[in-house]
C-alpha cells in the first residue's frame, strides 16, 4: 500500500510540474510578444465608412470604433450596412446582429445638394459639414462639394431657410454594378 | 520578291476548347456595302476611356467626315459624321451595351443617300510620312481597336514605346463570327498596308501577321500580297498560322502559341516587346492614311437563322442594329432575340434601336430554337471541368465559390482579374452555372469596393483636416487672449509702478502732514507750559 | 433590374442528370456479372436502395423547403443508391441497407448542405458506418455458385433479405455455415488469413479453393473495368483519378512484391480483386468529394491507392476501400490548399 502512494504521489507531482512548466511558457509568451497599444481600434476604424455623421451616437468614426474596441454594440452605423457589421463581427469574432432598430438605413447612397437661389449665406450648414465639403462664407454662395459628401445629412438641420435638398447618388452607365446572377430571374427580351 | 512561307505555330494554350465554328454561310459571301440609313446615333462612347466631348449644336448641318466629338483625356477618342446630315438631337439614347441603359449620343439626320469616298492612294507612298504624322493622324481620325475593346489606338502606341514588334491579330476565334476573315481575303492589300503604316507610327522593326488554320483562303490571300512585297519589306513580316482552338484569338494566348511564353499576370503585352492590333484597325488605318478617311464605318458579320442574307456587311457606325438586320433581311416572324457580339462573349440587346458602335463585331439575329434559353443554375458538384478549360489558368471553382460568398479578398488573391471572360468554363459546366457572370459581378464590387475605400478615405483626411483646423482655431484663440491677459497683466504692472509712485508720494505727502501735525501739537504743548 | 444577360450564350449540353444516368449505366456490366456468379441478391438490394434513397432524399428536401421534384430528377441519390448497394454483402437484411442508405443521403450528404457540399463520400461512409456497427453481417459475403454449386433462387432470395431465412425455413446464417467447409470470404481475406498462417502468397494462389473463388471477383473487376473505361471515352469522369489510384496500388504492391514476394501479394492480385476496379472508376470519381486542383487529384488518387495497399495488409478490416477513401476526404482541403495552380505568366 506504500508503494501504491508513493506511486500516486510521483504521478501527481509529474503532472503538477508539466502544468506548471505550460503555464510558465504560456505566461512568458505573453509577456514577451505582446502587443504594444491597441491596433484593434485602426482596423475598427479602417472597416467603418468614414461618412462622419454621428448616428452612432459619438462625433465622427473614430470616436466609435475607440468604443466598440471597448465593448460597444457593432451595430450602430446605418452607413456601414449590413455589410460592414459582417466585416466587424468577422474582425472582433462576436456574432452578426441586425442593425439597431432605431436606426434606419438608407436604400441608395445620397449626396445633398444646395438650393442656390435660396441660400442667405449663413455659414451654418459649413460650420456643420464634418468633412468640410461645402465652399463659401458668410453673405457669399454656398455650394457643395459633391465628390466630398459622405451624405450624412448634419447640414440638414441648421439651415434656417431649408434650402438643402438629399438627392440619391446617380450612377453612371458606366459604373453600373453587375447584379449578382443568384439574385436573378433569367429573362430574356427583344 | 521571292515566295513567303508561312510558320505554324508549335507552342499551345492551357485550356480551350474545340466550339462548333458556325461561320458558315456568312463567311461564303464577300463583304457587301451596307446601305446608308435615315438615321445615325452617334453615342459619346464608342470606345474604352473618357466619353468625348459634343462640340456640334443641334440644327448644325454636317458633312462626312466632319469632327463631331472631340477626345477628353489621355485615353478618349474623336467622333465624326459618317454622313452628310443635320444634328437632330443631343440626348441620352438606349445603348448596344450590356446593361442598356441610355447614353449621352448625338442623332443626326442623313440628308444625302449618296457617299462618295475618295480613292486611296498607294499605300507604300503613305509610308514616306514620319512616324509622328502617322501616329497624329491616327489619333485625329478617332481610331480605336476594332477587335471589340475599343482601346483607342494612338493611346495605345503611345503607351508601347517599348514594344519592337507588331502582332496583327487575325486569329478569330468565336463561333458565328467572321470579320477579320473575309477583311483578309477581300482587302488582303490594304490590311498588309495599315499594318505597315502602323508599324512605322509605333516604331516596330517587325511585324508578325497570325491567324488561325481554318481559314485557309485569308491564308492564301495574305501570302499573295507578301509574296507581291519587296525584299526588304519581307523581310520585315511574318504569316503565322495556329491550330484552330477557342479563344486563339485572346492575345495572350495568341501570344503564348506564337512565343511559348506568357504575359504576366497584370501586365500587357508590351511585357514581352509586343504590341497587338486588329486586322479591322489595320485596315481603318489604312482608309486614315491613304484617303484621309477618319473611322466611321466598320465591317461587321449579320448572322443567325433569322438573317436571309448572312454575310459582313461594311456599315456606317451609328447605323441602328433594327435597320442593320433589316438591310441583311430578317424575319421578324421567327426572331427571339439579337446578340451584341458573339454567342460566348456577346450578350442579348434589350433595345433594338440602338447603334452599331465602334466595338460592334457581329450581330447574331437568332431563333428561338437556335440560342435556346440555357436551364436554371443547380449545385456545383466540383468536377473541376472548368478548370480543364480555362485558357488563364485559373481555378474557376474557387473564384465561383468566393464570389458566391462575397469573398471578395479570396477572390483577388486568386488572380479574378485575369480572367479574360472567354466564357468557357460557363459552357462546359454540367449543372449551367453561370460562372462568368459570378466573376463580372464578383470584379464589379471589388472595383466599387476599391473606391469606397479611397472615398472613405479621402473622407477621414476631411475630417481630420476639419478637426485640426478647429483646434488650430481654438488654439489660436487661446493664444491670443493668453496674450491679452498678459498684457493686461503687463499694463497692470507698468501702472503699477506708476501707482506705486503716486502711491508713494502720497505716502510721503500723508507723513509730512503728520509730522508737520505733530511738531505743531508739540508747539501747541510747549506754549501752554510757559507761566 | 430583373434582367440578366447570361454569358455565354451557348452550351455544351452536358448536364447533371446526363452524367448521372452515365454513370448508372456504366454500373450495368459489373451488375450482371455480379448476378451471374452471386444470385439474385444484387438486384434486390439495388432496388431497396434506390428507393429508400429516393424518399429519403425526398422527405429530407421538403424539410428543407427545396424544391423536391426537381432536385430529384438529377439521379444523384440514385447514383449514391447503386454505388452503396453494390458495395454491401448481396444478401444482408433489408433493414440492414435502409438504415445505410438513409444515413448516407440524411446525414452524410444532406445534412451537410445537399449535393455539391459533403465532404465525404456517402456511399462510403455509410458503409463503414455498418460495418462497424454489424461486423458479422456485413463480413458474410455470399460464395459465389462455383463454390457453392447452387444458385439461390430469386424467391429464396427475397425470403432471405427480407424474412431472415430461405423458404424452407433454413436461415442465413445456417445456410452460409452449413456449407462444406469452405469458408465465406472473399478471396482478399482469405490471402490475408492464410498469410497469418505463414503461407506464401504464391502457395495461397495454388490451393484448388483460392481457384475456385477468385473467378467470380476477377469477372467483377473486369466488367467494371470496362464500365469505367466508357465513362472515359464519353468525358463523364475525370481520368486521372483512376489512373492515380491504380498507379498507387499497383506501384505500391509491385515494389513490395519485388522486394519480399514471399509475404506481399502480387500486384495482379491487388488490382482484379476486392472492389479495386468499382473504386477506382465508380467511387473515387465522385467529384464533389475529390480533389479539385490537378495537381491535387493526382496527390488524392495515389493516396487512396497507397491507403487501400496499406490498410489491406496490415489492417483489420479485408477491404480497405471505404477507410481509404474517407481518410482522403478528409485531406482534400488541405491538398487543394497546396496545390492551386501557378498564376498566368508566373512561369
Amino acid at each position: 500500500m506504500f508503494e501504491q502512494l508513493i506511486q500516486l504521489l510521483i504521478s501527481l507531482i509529474a503532472i503538477v510540474a508539466v502544468a506548471s512548466a505550460f503555464g510558465a511558457l504560456l505566461g512568458w509568451t505573453a509577456i514577451r510578444f505582446k502587443l504594444n497599444g491597441d491596433p484593434i481600434v485602426e482596423k475598427i476604424d479602417e472597416i467603418l465608412p468614414q461618412t462622419q455623421c454621428g448616428q452612432c451616437g459619438h462625433p465622427g468614426c473614430r470616436p466609435y470604433a475607440e468604443a466598440i474596441a471597448k465593448g460597444e454594440e457593432i451595430n450602430k452605423c446605418p452607413p456601414g450596412g449590413e455589410a460592414g457589421i459582417k466585416a466587424l463581427a468577422e474582425l472582433l469574432g462576436r456574432e452578426v446582429i441586425p442593425l439597431n432598430a432605431e436606426l434606419e438605413e438608407k436604400e441608395t447612397e445620397t449626396v445633398v445638394i444646395i438650393r442656390e437661389p435660396d441660400c442667405i449665406g449663413c455659414t451654418k450648414c459649413i460650420q456643420a459639414c464634418p468633412v468640410d465639403a461645402i465652399v463659401g462664407t458668410a453673405k457669399m454662395m454656398h455650394t457643395v462639394i459633391l465628390d466630398d459628401c459622405t451624405g450624412c445629412d448634419l447640414c440638414i438641420p441648421p439651415c434656417p431657410v431649408d434650402c438643402i435638398d438629399v438627392v440619391p447618388l446617380e450612377t453612371a452607365a458606366k459604373d453600373w454594378q453587375v447584379p449578382k446572377p443568384s439574385d436573378m430571374i433569367p429573362v430574356r427580351m427583344v | 520578291m521571292n515566295q513567303m512561307n508561312v510558320i505554324n505555330t508549335t507552342h499551345s494554350i492551357h485550356g480551350g476548347l474545340h466550339l462548333d465554328e458556325k461561320k458558315a454561310p456568312a463567311c461564303n459571301v464577300a463583304i457587301q456595302e451596307g446601305e446608308i440609313p435615315d438615321v445615325v446615333v452617334l453615342p459619346l462612347n464608342m470606345h474604352a476611356g473618357r466619353d468625348a466631348v459634343a462640340i456640334v449644336e443641334v440644327g448644325e448641318n454636317l458633312y462626312r467626315g466632319q469632327i463631331i466629338a472631340e477626345a477628353e483625356g489621355q485615353i478618349s477618342a474623336n467622333i465624326h459624321s459618317p454622313v452628310n446630315g443635320k444634328v437632330v438631337a443631343i440626348e441620352p439614347r438606349p445603348m448596344s451595351s450590356r446593361s442598356g441603359l441610355p447614353e449621352m449620343a448625338i442623332v443626326i439626320q442623313t440628308t444625302d443617300t449618296e457617299i462618295v469616298r475618295e480613292t486611296p492612294c498607294d499605300w507604300i507612298e503613305a509610308l514616306t510620312e514620319s512616324p509622328e504624322v502617322i501616329a497624329q493622324s491616327i489619333e485625329a481620325a478617332g481610331i480605336v481597336g476594332l477587335g471589340g475593346a475599343g482601346f483607342p489606338t494612338a493611346s495605345k502606341i503611345a503607351a508601347s514605346a517599348n514594344a519592337r514588334k507588331l502582332l496583327i491579330n487575325g486569329a478569330e476565334c468565336e463561333p458565328y463570327i467572321c470579320c477579320d476573315d473575309r477583311t483578309m481575303r477581300d482587302y488582303a492589300e490594304q490590311v498588309i498596308g495599315g499594318a505597315f503604316l502602323l508599324a512605322k507610327a509605333a516604331a516596330c522593326d517587325f511585324i508578325e501577321v497570325a491567324t488561325e488554320d481554318n481559314k485557309p483562303e485569308a491564308i492564301d490571300a495574305i501570302k499573295d500580297v507578301l509574296n507581291t512585297l519587296p525584299e526588304h519589306m519581307q523581310r520585315r513580316i511574318q504569316l503565322y498560322v495556329c491550330p484552330t482552338k477557342y479563344p486563339m484569338g485572346g492575345e495572350r494566348q495568341l501570344l503564348e502559341a506564337i512565343t511559348g511564353q506568357q504575359v504576366p499576370s497584370n501586365t500587357y503585352p508590351v511585357e514581352l516587346g509586343y504590341l497587338v492590333h486588329n486586322i479591322g484597325t489595320a485596315l481603318a488605318v489604312y482608309n486614315c492614311m491613304t484617303r484621309s478617311e477618319p473611322l466611321l464605318s466598320r465591317m461587321v458579320t449579320l448572322t443567325g437563322e433569322a438573317i436571309r442574307r448572312p454575310g459582313v456587311y461594311h456599315l456606317l457606325l451609328g447605323t441602328t442594329v433594327k435597320d442593320a438586320i433589316a438591310m441583311a433581311g430578317v424575319d421578324e416572324t421567327i426572331l427571339a432575340q439579337v446578340i451584341h457580339g458573339g454567342p460566348m462573349m456577346g450578350y442579348p440587346l434589350q433595345n433594338l434601336d440602338a447603334p452599331v458602335t465602334k466595338i460592334t463585331n457581329c450581330l447574331i439575329a437568332a431563333t428561338a430554337d437556335e440560342i435556346p434559353p440555357l436551364p436554371e443554375e443547380q449545385p456545383c458538384i466540383r468536377c473541376g471541368q472548368c478548370v480543364d478549360v480555362c485558357p488563364a489558368t485559373l481555378l474557376p471553382q474557387q473564384l465561383y465559390w468566393f464570389a458566391r460568398s462575397e469573398e471578395f479578398e479570396k477572390a483577388a488573391s486568386f488572380k479574378i482579374h485575369d480572367c479574360i471572360e472567354c466564357g468557357l468554363c460557363s459552357y462546359v459546366c454540367p449543372s449551367h452555372i453561370p460562372l462568368v457572370d459570378y466573376y463580372r459581378y464578383a470584379k464589379s464590387e471589388i472595383k466599387q469596393l476599391d473606391q469606397a475605400r479611397i472615398k472613405s478615405e479621402r473622407s477621414k483626411v476631411k475630417f481630420d483636416a476639419r478637426n485640426d483646423r478647429l483646434e488650430q482655431e481654438r488654439l489660436e484663440k487661446e493664444r491670443i487672449k493668453a496674450e491679452k491677459a498678459k498684457q493686461r497683466a503687463a499694463n497692470k504692472a507698468a501702472n503699477k509702478d506708476k501707482n506705486d509712485a503716486v502711491a508713494a508720494a502720497l505716502a510721503r505727502v500723508k507723513a509730512k502732514k503728520a509730522q508737520t501735525q505733530q511738531s505743531n501739537d508739540a508747539d501747541n504743548t510747549s506754549e501752554d507750559s510757559k507761566p | 433590374m430583373s434582367l440578366v444577360n447570361q454569358v455565354p450564350n451557348i452550351h455544351n449540353k452536358q448536364s447533371l442528370s446526363g452524367m448521372m444516368r452515365q454513370v448508372l449505366l456504366a454500373t450495368i456490366p459489373g451488375v450482371l456479372v455480379l448476378w451471374y456468379f452471386f444470385g439474385w441478391g444484387v438486384f434486390i438490394q439495388l432496388a431497396i436502395a434506390s428507393a429508400a434513397a429516393v424518399a429519403s432524399e425526398a422527405i429530407v428536401l421538403k424539410m428543407r423547403g427545396k424544391d423536391w421534384r426537381r432536385a430529384i430528377n438529377d439521379s444523384s441519390a440514385l447514383v449514391t443508391a447503386f454505388l452503396f448497394a453494390i458495395s454491401i454483402p448481396a444478401l444482408v437484411p433489408w433493414w440492414l441497407t435502409v438504415i445505410g442508405i438513409c444515413f448516407a443521403i440524411i446525414f452524410v450528404k444532406q445534412l451537410y448542405g445537399g449535393l455539391g457540399f459533403n465532404p465525404f463520400n456517402p456511399a462510403m461512409a455509410a458503409y463503414v458506418l455498418l460495418l462497424v456497427s454489424f461486423p458479422v453481417l456485413m463480413s458474410s459475403w455470399v460464395p459465389s455458385f462455383e463454390m457453392w454449386s447452387q444458385r439461390l433462387s430469386l424467391g429464396d432470395s427475397l425470403h432471405i433479405i427480407f424474412l431472415g431465412s430461405t423458404s424452407s425455413g433454413i436461415s442465413y446464417t445456417e445456410l452460409i455455415n452449413g456449407f462444406d467447409g469452405y469458408s465465406t470470404a472473399t478471396p482478399l481475406d482469405h490471402m490475408r488469413n492464410q498469410l497469418r498462417l505463414e503461407l506464401m502468397p504464391a502457395e495461397i494462389a495454388d490451393t484448388a479453393e483460392f481457384k475456385l473463388m477468385t473467378p467470380a471477383w476477377m469477372w467483377a473487376n473486369v466488367a467494371f473495368l470496362v464500365g469505367g473505361l466508357y465513362l472515359a471515352w464519353r468525358k463523364a469522369l475525370d481520368w486521372h483519378l483512376p489512373l492515380a489510384l491504380l498507379v498507387g496500388l499497383a506501384g505500391t504492391a509491385f515494389v513490395f512484391n519485388l522486394f519480399a514476394p514471399e509475404q506481399y501479394p502480387s500486384m495482379i492480385f491487388h488490382l482484379l480483386s476486392g472492389g479495386t476496379m468499382f473504386a477506382a472508376f465508380f467511387i473515387i470519381t465522385d467529384p464533389v468529394t475529390a480533389s479539385t486542383t490537378p495537381k491535387g487529384r493526382w496527390i488524392f488518387g495515389i493516396g487512396v491507392g497507397i491507403l487501400m495497399w496499406v490498410i489491406r495488409t496490415f489492417g483489420s478490416y479485408p477491404d480497405a476501400i471505404a477507410f481509404a477513401i474517407l481518410l482522403m476526404n478528409m485531406a482534400v482541403p488541405t491538398i487543394d490548399f497546396y496545390t492551386r495552380p501557378k498564376a498566368y505568366g508566373e512561369r
